[in-house]
This record gives C-alpha cells, structure tokens and sequence, in this order.
C-alpha cells in the first residue's frame, strides 16, 4: 500500500514512553505510554455467536458480529473488561486487515453505532445494501498488511461490531480478518504537573501522537465512571477533557 | 494498480458450447462500470469433423456485431488456442471488452467448445 496517506498500521504503532493526545466528545487528554503489547490474531475467520463459521452468499448481506474467540465465544477479543490495570490507563489502538476482495467489512463503534468513511452531506451508508462507502476490504486494509484506512482505537467497557456484504455476484466467501493492535498502558497527564508537557504537546513543539477514540462524526463520550478511573474528571486539582487551544493556554501562557 | 494476486482471486471462467447460430459466451453483457480481460480462450475439436469458428463482439448499440477472430479452423482432435499461438498470462489480455458489451461464438457447422478465462477491473 503505497498511497500516500494510508500506511501499514504497524508504523503508526506507539513505543513505550511516547507522548500521545487522545480525543473524546468531551474534548483531549494527554498521556504518555508506559508498556506497549502487540496483540495479532491472524488468521481470524469469521464466527458468528456460536462459534459457527461465517460463509456469506453471493450478494448478500452478513448482520453485525463481535469478534469471538473461536476458543470461547464469550469473548470479545478487543474487549477491555477493566477501566485500568497494573494502575494504569490502557486502550487498545491497531487495525483490521481482510480478505477475500469481494467481502466488504462495515465496522461500527461504538457497536451498533457510528461506521467510519461517511460524507457528511450523504445519506446514511447501508452496509445491509452493500453500499460502496464507509468500508475496509482487501484494497485498502489488505489482509497481510492491515492499514491505518481505518485507525481504530478502543477504550474499555466499549465493542466493536462488523457488518459484512459479499460484493461477488457468483459465489460465496468467509470473511477472514488479520486483527492486529496495539494494547497500551499509559499514564495520564492529569494535574497542574504535567502542565508544560501537555502545553507543548497542544502546540506542537514536541512530537506526540493524536488518537481519536471512535470514527464517526464525533468522538466517542467519556463515561463518568471512565474519567474518574483514569483520573481526568476535573475534581481536586484533576484536569478534564479539554479543547486544544485550552490545553495550549495551560501554565498561563 | 491492481497487484498480481488481487488479479489471480478474480480469474473466471465460462465454458459454452459454440453452434452454427450467435452463442453468447458471457452469460450477460459486460457491466457497464466494468472493463473484462480475456486472459485466454481455447476451443476443443469435435473429434468429428474440421470445424470454422468465428468470434464476435457485439457492441453496446445492441445491434452492431464487430468481428475479431474469422475462420478459427479447429481440427477434430484439436484444442486451438484463439489467438493462435497465444501465450495465456494473468496480466497478458487478448482482448479488452467495455462494459455494455458481449462476446459472440458461432460455427460454421456442428458444435464446439469454448473456454474462456478472464478477469474484471472492479468487483
């Protein structure tokens, strides 16, 4: 994949003690990585909630599946049951990559929500017509090289579900997907001593990496619970979510 | 740019039997936001008689039958490969077919064989 713009997800991942921004509805926090963990599941075919394998008909549409472990389908393979873990924050942060050509893939996420790829003066895409946006397939999130087409970060208590329509007229085909992410821990820059750091990030004086978490329109909300857990619920000295040009302000300048 | 296994995962094939009257070899028209490449095309003898095969497109009018192959001659134990001598590849089309368009076989007595493998530009 060589357009300029899409890249391997695998060079957008972060090292540890790299700086990032991450956006909600409610506006940015700032952090920095602390342990970083490639997770690949390759290959993933497709099962639906009893572990039964998906085999789409020729023009046909597929309904919304979590990603379950074939081992044990009660799990939801980017899943984060906890708000924090070792003390730290973490989310997971990587790509889909699929095949064959002729399935495509509609994630939504929050599940049964936003789908990514929208014009914002369309109609709404349809993925049970197999509408041809708001997609990932093999040309633009190949199999053995998932891209960032669609950059995708989940933070916890959230699924993801995917909608599938096999485009081929002729025969039938199982979505298989390469499912390679990126879990992260992090610290989150939450009070006045992070100050200068957050300040610079916001002005780009020094490098940091920008996550959106969610794809739709705006941003996914950050639940109450989740703030506080990570420390970013505005109460005794904490920060909240911000907007940039308030985290540049930060430190009075 | 389409890479080479992308291609190879959308090979397709038809085989029709070919008769004295127009036989579409295609079962529709190219669709119309798609452009096919014919990678390859062999007729099989009849293992009777020397047969005269000939290939048409007919263009999106609907009307106007535009000849390209005339006068195929396919021995009766033969498997003739159209064009003649043609070296079969993925990325090596012998014929480009808009969309709108349909190709046609007919002999010039009894009934032959045609295979014909080709790819889309689009899914």
């Amino acid at each position: 994949m060589d357009l300029l713009g899409i890249v391997p997800i695998r060079q957008k991942f972060l090292q540890k003690n790299y700086l990032f921004g991450l956006e909600f509805r409610e506006g940015w926090i700032f952090g920095r990585t602390t342990r970083v963990r490639v997770c690949q599941y390759k290959p993933y075919p497709v099962i639906d909630a009893n572990g039964t394998t998906v085999d789409i008909n020729a023009s046909s549409f597929q309904t919304a599946l979590r990603l379950r472990d074939s081992r044990n389908t009660e799990n939801d393979i980017l899943y984060l049951e906890d708000y924090t873990h070792s003390g730290y924050a973490w989310f997971y942060h990587g790509a889909l990559g699929i095949k064959p050509q002729f399935v495509n893939a509609y994630p939504r996420f929050p599940e049964e929500k936003d789908l990514p790829g929208k014009f914002p003066e369309l109609d709404p895409i349809r993925p049970s017509s197999g509408d041809d946006l708001g997609y990932i397939n093999s040309l633009n999130s190949p199999y053995e090289e998932p891209t960032d087409h669609l950059e995708i970060v989940i933070t916890p208590k959230q699924h993801i579900g995917i909608e599938y329509y096999n485009k081929d007229a002729s025969y039938r085909h199982q979505p298989v997907l390469h499912i390679l992410f990126c879990l992260y821990w992090a610290q989150i820059f939450n009070d006045a001593t992070y100050t200068n750091i957050i300040r610079r990030i916001a002005l780009r004086e020094i490098p940091a990496s920008f996550f959106t978490a969610g794809f739709g329109e705006y941003p996914v909300e950050m639940e109450d619970k989740l703030k506080k857990e990570w420390g970013v619920d505005g109460k005794e000295g904490r920060y909240s979510p911000m907007s940039l040009s308030d985290a540049a302000k930060l430190g009075g300048r | 740019m389409l890479d080479k296994q992308i291609i190879m995962e959308r090979v397709r094939e038809r085989n029709v039997w070919l008769t004295s009257s127009r036989t579409a070899i295609f079962a529709a028209a190219v669709a119309e936001r798609k452009i096919r490449y014919v990678i390859g095309m062999w007729i099989n003898g009849d293992g009777v008689a020397s047969r005269l095969v000939d290939i048409e497109r007919l263009e999106e009018d609907g009307t106007t039958y535009t000849m390209l192959h005339q006068g195929i001659p396919v021995a009766p134990s033969e498997r003739v490969t159209v064009p003649e001598d043609w070296e079969f590849g993925i990325e090596n089309p012998s014929e480009t077919v808009e969309g709108g368009v349909q190709l046609y076989g007919r002999t010039a007595g009894g009934s032959l064989n045609i295979t014909v493998k080709y790819w889309d530009d689009d899914v």
